[in-house]
């Protein structure tokens, strides 16, 4: 009896660190090669809306911009990033975070972009800072494609309708609306922590 | 006739917890009775037990269960936890239930590609003396069209549904999950 909780335990622990490898390797297999800003043409302005307000980029300008695509409906894998988001701005000085404006997109524009205060809620439950901003297809689909973000709608037998398909990383705009830095989707708050702070002293 | 078959009997049983009591660092007494009584009970309780691991919902133990907190409004979240198989056999869950979610179904994210894919999937397996971990990024129960938002500090009760139809109740704390 005793020798078979052994061998289960043992079975158990190979299957755990066979499990935790495949997880790391495919984690790095799969992580998209952050994109080369040095000669790309990534980024750059948009226009936005939440609710009847139309926002764009260089209304922020002064600031930089922290922002991800993601959609509300998304209980998994936006919450996860954005919460990590949300410790790496916490761990920012009060002056720091003045200077920081971070924005959340949906690429849900057609059940986000209806009901702009739930929108908005949602992107600050992470932090209070936040904006929730959506658009009409084509604004959503014109500002994903600047920035080389991917999305698609994708039919479900899933309750939900459709559920929607995305890159699910942090992109870093400069106080002159100059695209900075793109963040993979499995970066830790500190990361982020420091590519802020590089980015304020760095000026 | 009877007494030779007591007698194989209590020689097996003595020789079994000669066998089990070596393995042990402390050698306790191990020509006594007493052990062999024990090794009686504690393999009759086993036998016992052994049908009912047919069942699911006794093998099954579920650790570090919770429920990621919502904005105000929102109507979905997702549930996590590790299920820890105890048994000689393969289960699965198949569905789940909430009174606080209108519709409840299990889900799987998965990276592909550099992009987030979420779909919904018929069953969770659960290897024979293995575990399966419920987390973000990875399978998960989806609560959907929730009644109301889910307050931080609250516990909700989620029952799980295994392939066998066995039920387990499961009390899920709701909580921040920002780490």
């Amino acid at each position: 009896m005793k020798k078979n909780i052994l061998i289960g335990l043992a079975m158990l622990a190979l299957f755990a660190a066979g499990w935790f490898t495949a997880a790391k390797v495919s984690q790095s297999l799969q992580t998209p090669a952050t994109p080369d800003l040095s000669s790309s043409s990534l980024g750059g302005e948009f226009s936005l809306y939440n609710g009847g307000k139309t926002y764009k980029l260089s209304d922020f300008s002064g600031k930089l911009v922290v922002m991800y695509f993601g959609y509300t409906s998304c209980p998994d894998v936006c919450p996860t990033t954005l919460g990590v988001i949300s410790l790496g701005l916490k761990a920012l000085t009060p002056e720091q975070m003045a200077q920081v404006q971070p924005i959340f997109i949906s690429v849900d524009s057609d059940r986000d972009s209806v009901d702009g205060e739930k929108l908005m809620k949602y992107a600050q439950h992470f932090n209070p800072s936040f904006i929730g901003l959506s658009g009409t297809n084509e604004q959503v689909s014109a500002v994903t494609r600047q920035y080389g973000a991917f999305y698609a709608k994708v039919k479900s037998n899933s309750a939900l309708g459709y559920l929607v398909d995305h890159t699910s990383r942090t992109y870093l705009i400069d106080k002159k609306g100059k695209l900075l830095k793109v963040m993979p989707h499995d970066m830790t708050p500190e990361q982020l922590t420091d590519a802020i702070q590089a980015a304020l002293s760095g000026e | 006739m009877k007494l030779p078959a007591v007698l194989l009997w209590s020689a097996l049983l003595t020789a079994t917890s000669l066998g089990l009591t070596a393995c042990k660092d402390e050698a306790t007494a191990n020509t006594s009775e007493v052990p062999a009584v024990q090794l009686v009970e504690s393999d009759s309780a086993n036998a016992a037990k052994t049908p009912s691991t047919g069942e699911a919902a006794t093998a099954i133990s579920v650790e570090n269960a919770r429920i990621r907190v919502t904005s105000e409004g929102q109507t979905v979240t997702g549930a996590f936890m590790v299920l820890k198989n105890d048994s000689d056999k393969p289960q699965s869950l198949v569905a789940a239930e909430s009174e606080v979610a209108g519709v409840t179904e299990l889900h799987e994210s998965s990276m592909q590609d550099g992009v987030m894919k979420m779909q919904k999937i018929e069953k969770i397996a659960i290897p024979a003396h293995g575990s399966t971990e419920l987390k973000p990024g990875g399978f998960h129960i989806m609560l959907i069209n929730l009644k109301d938002d889910l307050a931080a500090d609250s516990t909700q009760t989620i029952t799980l549904k295994f392939a066998d139809g066995s039920e387990k109740a499961v009390e899920a704390p709701v909580m921040d999950m920002m780490q």
